[in-house]
């Protein structure tokens, strides 16, 4: 409109007043055309980081194992996730009777486990993911803790920690022969005397060497 | 002058419109009640309606029972009375409303496809507000369970499961307070735990009484 206005003006030969009110336009055009811009900018940006922050506020420990779809075919698939939400509201439940396992229980922010079916059609294909996740662990710094292969059985935990203070994160990768594959992903801030705590109070041999293990480190 | 003054007259109101309508009223609810067993909640509606639709087998409705809170609190008055376990008294002191939705197909080999019937009802779910919680496909069984993403308070909790095999699709969706739940898991846990201990100490005695070279069977 501001264009069609001048081009009608100069035709029209109204004078200086005009032009100089023709070029203060154009400037706030100019103007208009980068804040536009620059606002497109911000907000695609603004999308962007929107897109990634569900990975970033999961916290350090988190982990993207990728999106699998239970085979077509049907066999053998489970995804379990629990979500900060259910957590808290378990840790809430959990706070008048058992106060340490409440504690701990608040300290977890997800837990995400994955258990696919391994078959002719997706057999490679999961294969490839679990050993991309672990190059991954293993380039980002997670420690290694436990590395098994027993009767067709390749069992890998990683850690990743913050000093000597909490465990951020916990990764298993299962790779069950040709049966099944198992991602498990524990996020949140989890202190080795906690662990240890809840095995010796539900006498659990696991917990209790785990948490053992994790203070001696 | 009025020689005569007469009080003025209130006409008599009639009791029968207020009866009608009360009556009316007591009927409406009534059968509002009775249609809201048949009933089930517009949630539970999306995620039957998205199963049925990915399906696209010809299902026939078994049985679809919504039960609220106001069975449940008559229950739970009624088995104040009657001796039943401690376990049935609290999952009851616990359900705050219950919803069931059957179908079944004739017997047949149809094969779902899994990966879209989980991605068609997490897509129909999310934008109600629900998450999955749990998904998992075994052969020609899917069990899926969503829960709201934000849950206000443990005393008020709702999770909706469908199951579909190969002849059956089933849907249910519960409220629930889970403080009596939770109190009940944490004392069967101590107990089990307990147990355990306990076991644990016996059989580290007799295995030191036997060192000892005693005798040490159960009697």
């Amino acid at each position: 409109v501001q264009l069609h206005d001048r081009a009608a003006g100069n035709r029209n030969g109204r004078g200086r007043k005009t032009s100089e009110a023709n070029k203060i336009s154009i400037t706030s055009m100019t103007f208009m055309k980068h804040l536009i811009r620059n606002t497109f900018g911000v907000a695609a940006l603004a999308a962007m980081m929107a897109v990634n922050a569900p990975a970033q506020n999961q916290g350090p420990g988190f982990v993207d194992f990728g999106k699998f779809s239970p085979p077509s075919s049907g066999g053998e698939f489970v995804e379990v996730h629990i979500n900060g939400n259910l957590i808290s509201l378990v840790a809430r439940l959990a706070d008048k009777a058992e106060p340490e396992i409440a504690k701990l229980v608040r300290g977890l922010k997800l837990i995400h486990v994955n258990v696919i079916g391994l078959n002719d059609d997706n057999r490679s294909d999961v294969l490839k993911r679990v050993q991309a996740v672990r190059a991954d662990l293993s380039e980002q710094h997670w420690e290694g803790v436990v590395t098994a292969q027993q009767s067709g059985q390749d069992v890998n935990v990683f850690l990743k920690t913050r000093g000597d203070e909490a465990v951020e994160g916990l990764v298993v990768t299962v790779i069950d022969g040709n049966h099944q594959a198992i991602l498990v992903n524990v996020v949140g801030d989890i202190k080795p005397e906690q662990v240890a705590i809840i095995g010796e109070r539900f006498n659990i041999e696991p917990l209790k060497k785990v948490g053992q293990a994790l203070g001696k480190k | 002058m009025n020689p005569n003054p007469s009080k003025p007259v209130i006409p008599r109101r009639s009791k029968w419109p207020w009866l009608v309508l009360g009556m009316f009223l007591f009927l409406g609810s009534l059968a509002y009640g009775a249609l809201s067993f048949l009933r089930v909640s517009s949630d539970t509606r999306a995620l039957r309606d998205c199963l049925l639709q990915a399906t696209a087998s010809n299902w026939s409705k078994t049985i679809e029972v919504n039960v609220g809170s106001f069975t449940f609190s008559l229950a739970r008055v009624v088995t104040a009375f009657i001796d039943i376990p401690a376990e049935a008294r609290t999952a009851l002191r616990a359900a705050r409303g219950a919803e069931v939705a059957v179908y079944q197909r004739p017997p047949g080999k149809a094969c779902f496809d899994m990966a879209a019937l989980v991605s068609g009802a997490d897509e129909v779910m999310a934008d109600r507000g629900w998450e999955r919680l749990v998904g998992a496909v075994s052969g020609h069984q899917l069990v899926t369970v969503y829960v709201p993403n934000k849950i206000r308070s443990p005393r008020n909790v709702r999770f909706c499961v469908a199951v579909v095999e190969r002849g059956q699709l089933v849907v249910v969706s519960a409220r629930s307070n889970l403080e009596p739940l939770m109190d009940l898991a944490i004392q069967k846990c101590s107990e089990a735990t307990a147990l355990t201990k306990c076991d644990e100490k016996g059989a580290s005695g007799s295995l030191r009484s036997h060192r000892n070279g005693r005798l040490a069977l159960p009697l």
